[in-house]
């Protein structure tokens, strides 16, 4: 069942939606989808006591990502 | 709340005709009870009987054991997965786990998004390795149309991965024609495979 | 979200008869491996486990000996209890590069009533990533002596570990 919302974004806001839409041949709706999960999955992981981290490919090195 | 999917057909090896089977989505509590209750008993007691590694292989039980009731009930709820469940002949027959947030590795569509098919298991009494007549065939057939479907609704393009397990590759590569990017180090080094647009659009036909 | 299959059951039913009979299985998630137990040898794994198989090892060959010894067997009595090959014992109890055979380790789970799989992680007969685990039986391994009587504090130390061994896991 779905369930319908209007949402008001930025210009900037739209540029970046529009722009990540493209990038990967998503629907801007896709878009939101798919930030919606990673978005819950954050939350999820921080609430267990997980910490998220960028790790560079090549030099191995991490940055964490400072939510709290 | 469960949602029935679809109708479809299994073939019954034994009886040698169709029988009428039923695509759930998400995996609710009557499978995880077939699967704690039916699967996991027939597992232990074959589990009794085997030595070495090889009579395990060959027994196929490599992707038996999982906590079902834990993974659904961390998974419930969570967006970025969803679960499906096939029902024939009064039990459940197979069981799914699809994820949303993964990221293609194949060099023509590296960082694409797409289906990650974590887990397609059958019950024991279908599988070769297990036992002597394998019940119901189609399963997997189904399953994976359904992986493809989901990414086709989710705008992936049809666009499909999974971790097979060794008895499983020249299903996944021959039969389905997907990718073999090789084993994998950082999974136990089963093969992972991928599938492209054009390779789903073969798959489903058209 | 509901989904929309692609396919019509006609189609589904021609597929399906024109299959192969072969196995369509996929997926099993690292963490899922600690509840398979008995199944995967460490040999599917790369090769950084090998050090920590050793000192799991090692803690297997104390914990076998610290248990026959709190019951009071000798070798002899042990390998005939359990219905194994007293040889392999005395390399269990000595030698953490032995790889004992699954069955045997099956055996002494049975016998001493300890969680088969937990004893199939410790033995290096199964792979473990659980650095919790690892922990405990390193500590346990490292603490007890060998000494022909277990003295109250060893016996102790015996019991508190055999008691982590069954629980289950999580906890």
């Amino acid at each position: 069942m779905k369930r319908t919302m209007t949402l008001a974004l930025s210009d900037a806001e739209m540029t970046v939606l529009e722009t990540l839409s493209e990038k990967r041949s998503l629907t801007k709706t896709g878009v939101l989808r798919q930030a919606l999960r990673l978005y819950q999955m954050v939350e999820t992981r921080q609430d267990r006591g997980d910490k998220l981290f960028f790790e560079h490919e090549g030099t191995k090195e991490k940055a964490e990502l400072m939510l709290l | 709340m469960t949602e029935l999917v679809g109708v479809y057909d299994l073939w019954n090896r034994h009886t040698n005709s169709f029988e009428e089977a039923q695509l759930y989505s998400p995996i609710a509590e009557p499978h995880l009870l077939d699967y704690e209750q039916r699967w996991m008993p027939l597992v232990h007691q074959k589990l009794a009987q085997i030595q070495g590694r090889e009579a395990l292989a060959a027994a196929n039980l490599q992707d038996f054991h999982w906590r079902w009731s834990e993974k659904v009930q961390e998974r419930t709820g969570d967006l970025g997965w969803q679960s499906f469940a096939i029902h024939c002949g009064g039990l459940t027959q197979g069981l799914m786990f699809a994820n949303f947030v993964k990221r293609c590795r194949a060099p023509t569509q590296e960082g694409d998004h797409l289906v990650y098919v974590d887990l397609v298991s059958t019950a024991p009494w279908n599988r070769h390795g297990f036992t002597e007549r394998p019940l119901y065939k189609g399963v997997g057939r189904i399953m994976l149309v359904a992986a493809v479907s989901l990414s086709v609704q989710e705008g992936f393009k049809g666009r499909v991965g999974l971790h097979s397990l060794p008895q499983s590759e020249s299903w996944y590569r021959d039969i389905c024609c997907m990718t073999d990017l090789g084993p994998d180090e950082q999974y136990q080094k089963l093969h992972y495979f991928e599938m492209t647009p054009t390779q789903a659009q073969a798959f489903i036909g058209n | 979200m509901s989904l929309q299959m692609l396919v019509s059951r006609d189609w589904l039913r021609d597929r399906i008869l024109a299959d192969p009979d072969v196995e369509t299985e996929a997926g099993i998630p690292l963490a899922d491996f600690e509840q398979l137990g008995m199944f995967i040898a460490p040999d599917l794994v790369g090769g950084a486990q090998d050090e920590k198989v050793v000192e799991l090892k090692m803690a297997f060959g104390t914990v076998v000996r610290q248990l026959r010894r709190r019951d009071q067997m000798s070798i002899a009595e042990l390998s005939q209890k359990a219905d194994v090959e007293e040889e392999e014992l005395r390399h269990i109890e000595h030698d953490a590069a032995y790889k004992p055979r699954p069955r045997t380790v099956h055996q002494l789970a049975s016998t001493f009533r300890v969680p088969t799989a937990k004893f199939m992680k410790l033995s290096g007969a199964t792979v473990t990533v659980d650095a919790r685990f690892r922990a405990e039986a390193v500590k346990f391994a490292a603490r007890s002596d060998d000494l022909s009587q277990l003295t109250d504090a060893e016996r102790r130390l015996l019991n508190d570990f055999v008691a982590f061994l069954g629980k289950q896991d999580g906890q």
